[in-house]
């Protein structure tokens, strides 16, 4: 009997079981269902905020919020991950008052539609903040607020459009080239066979598997608060999120921003010589000893200032005085 | 005082409860063990063998997993209960078939889970007197898990439009695994045994866009097995 056959009879004795269940009146659901164990993205529930754009040959539906008079400068905010999302960033939210802010969860990220190996890559990365420019405000220079990888998102779209960027504000930004993230590796890898989140992750291998999307996405969700924790040494406030995508945070780590080949975003930037804002947290592996130490000898002119009392994500720990520090540097509030 | 009280009980439950791979020999009728799964779980087992004839044997056995430093998740662990059966030819080749099903529970940050499973095994190899080296080719299904979601988890579908969090419910064929191995074992005078097996668990699922070792799928599949026959 092959094991075709058996996986044949297993099915049939389960269809069985199920049928009983459901019979006895026991909810049951169908794991291939959409928005089981994870939100539906935006290709999947129309009713979410969306646009569609087409970046390597694929057309994407993307999550996306704008606040504010679209008459005013536009201002993007580029969250963290790859694969996080911005509903921590809606705070940012508030610089509608001077600002046509636009927040969206990129290509395979959040509520986003996901998309395949063949379409991470940075340049199609790059392709896709053109995109969403063309779409809103194709003659226009826009502000950069990014956080964590969205800050070195920044930098890579500085690198190919450095014509297109007004300002740039980085909230605790990632390792900029790959030669600055030994030393935050390093603390961020320092993590124990006993940490709960590790072993919460290998035990689900007994209940779940990885047989589509959603399942590694609700499995990331099971470590990602937790996992983070050399970022969230502050303290564990909830980081509000949809989801996080992890087949795109997989295949960008592993094919790119870990790969042998390496990245480096500072290619361009001596030329950014206006001034550049780093926000950096209390206390992090990402913080603002990591972004004086490494960053700000980088650009001709940065200025690093701390987020006191905040752990990675400063906009979930101390919103008030991230937007205190971004109204004192953004040009329309001054 | 708790925690001791809960290990006391894992303890007690495992002299009743138990597997031992180690299942092919003219040998004692009981035997205990444990057995380490890399990297994270670990395996009580106790193994009682019922019947010898003519070569042949059957042996019931059931296993406790716990997530080896979870102890105090002290209601997340692995329940299997199985019985085999042991052929023999006169050439010392032989072959073990075994079926098992399984209860798994398990706490985490997302809620709770508890999932049902069977497996079934085939053992081909060379069973000698005292020690033995097989093929272990194995079907592990996730029949269903229930999921019963924490505020946590229901936090990540708030605000969403046409999105309600989803119930608690029973999902259906939620894993299934091929594990493939090769295993040895040795028993000694004082029938002490020591097994492993070294080999890959694949899920199908698991390969091309799905592969994903970071979100709990290893294709490592490693256990050693150390157990005492009475």
């Amino acid at each position: 009997m092959d094991m075709v056959r058996i996986s044949g009879m297993l099915m049939r004795m389960a269809g069985i079981v199920f049928t009983l269940l459901a019979v006895t009146g026991c909810d049951i659901t169908d794991p291939y269902e959409i928005g089981t164990l994870v939100p539906a993205t935006a290709d999947q529930n129309p009713a979410l905020p969306q646009i569609s754009i087409e970046v390597g040959g694929h057309t994407r539906k993307i999550h996306l919020e704008t606040f504010g008079v679209d008459t005013l400068p536009p201002l993007f905010v580029l969250h963290g991950g790859p694969g996080a999302d911005y509903r921590h960033l809606l705070p940012l939210s508030e610089l509608s008052e001077s600002y046509f802010v636009i927040m969206w969860d990129q290509r395979g990220s959040g509520l986003s539609e996901r998309i395949q190996k063949d379409e991470i890559s940075f340049e199609y990365w790059v392709a896709e903040l053109e995109a969403v420019k063309n779409h809103f405000v194709p003659d226009d220079k826009i502000t950069l607020v990014g956080e964590s990888w969205g800050g070195m998102y920044a930098m890579l779209y500085y690198e190919y459009h450095p014509e297109d960027v007004a300002q740039i504000a980085l909230l605790e930004p990632g390792p900029l080239a790959n030669s600055l993230s030994e030393p935050y590796e390093e603390e961020v890898n320092d993590y124990s066979l006993s940490d709960d989140w590790l072993n919460d992750m290998v035990w689900n291998m007994e209940f779940l598997g990885p047989y589509d999307h959603e399942q590694i996405d609700y499995k990331w969700m099971l470590v990602f608060e937790q996992a983070a924790g050399a970022l969230l040494c502050y303290g564990y406030k909830t980081t509000p999120a949809w989801r996080f995508g992890a087949y795109l945070a997989y295949t960008a780590g592993h094919e790119l921003l870990d790969a042998p080949q390496g990245y480096d975003f500072t290619a361009n930037i001596e030329s950014l010589t206006d001034p550049v804002l780093i926000l950096a947290s209390e206390c992090s592996a990402l913080g603002y000893d990591y972004q004086v130490t490494y960053h700000e000898p980088l650009f001709p002119n940065a200025q690093v200032n701390l987020i006191p009392e905040s752990g990675h994500f400063t906009t979930v720990d101390a919103p008030g005085k991230v937007l205190a520090e971004l109204k004192k540097f953004l040009r329309e509030y001054n | 005082m708790q925690r001791l009280a809960i290990v006391l009980i894992v303890m007690i439950i495992s002299r009743v409860f138990g597997m031992s791979n180690f299942g092919n020999q003219d040998i004692a009728k009981h035997s205990i063990g444990l057995t380490l799964y890399p990297p994270l779980l670990l395996g009580i087992d106790y193994n009682y063998r019922c019947q010898t004839q003519g070569g042949r044997a059957v042996d019931l056995h059931s296993e406790i997993q716990l997530p080896l430093f979870l102890i105090e998740h002290f209601d997340s662990g692995k329940l299997r209960v199985g019985l085999s059966t042991f052929l023999s030819s006169q050439s010392s080749l032989g072959v073990t078939l075994s079926a098992k099903t399984s209860l798994a529970v398990g706490r985490h940050i997302l809620g709770r889970t508890t999932a049902w499973g069977i497996s079934l095994a085939v053992h081909p190899g060379f069973y000698g007197d005292r020690r033995f080296l097989a093929l272990d080719l194995e079907i592990d299904v996730g029949l269903a898990s229930y999921l019963d979601h924490s505020d946590y988890h229901s936090a990540f579908f708030e605000g969403l439009p046409n999105v309600n969090a989803p119930d608690a419910s029973w999902y259906i064929f939620p894993n299934t695994r091929y594990i493939i191995a090769v295993e040895y074992g040795v028993i000694n005078r004082k029938q002490i045994s020591f097994s492993l097996a070294v080999g890959i668990q694949l899920s199908p699922q698991s390969q091309g866009i799905y592969f994903f070792p970071q979100v709990g799928i290893t294709s490592i599949y490693a256990p050693v097995n150390l157990s005492y026959h009475f």
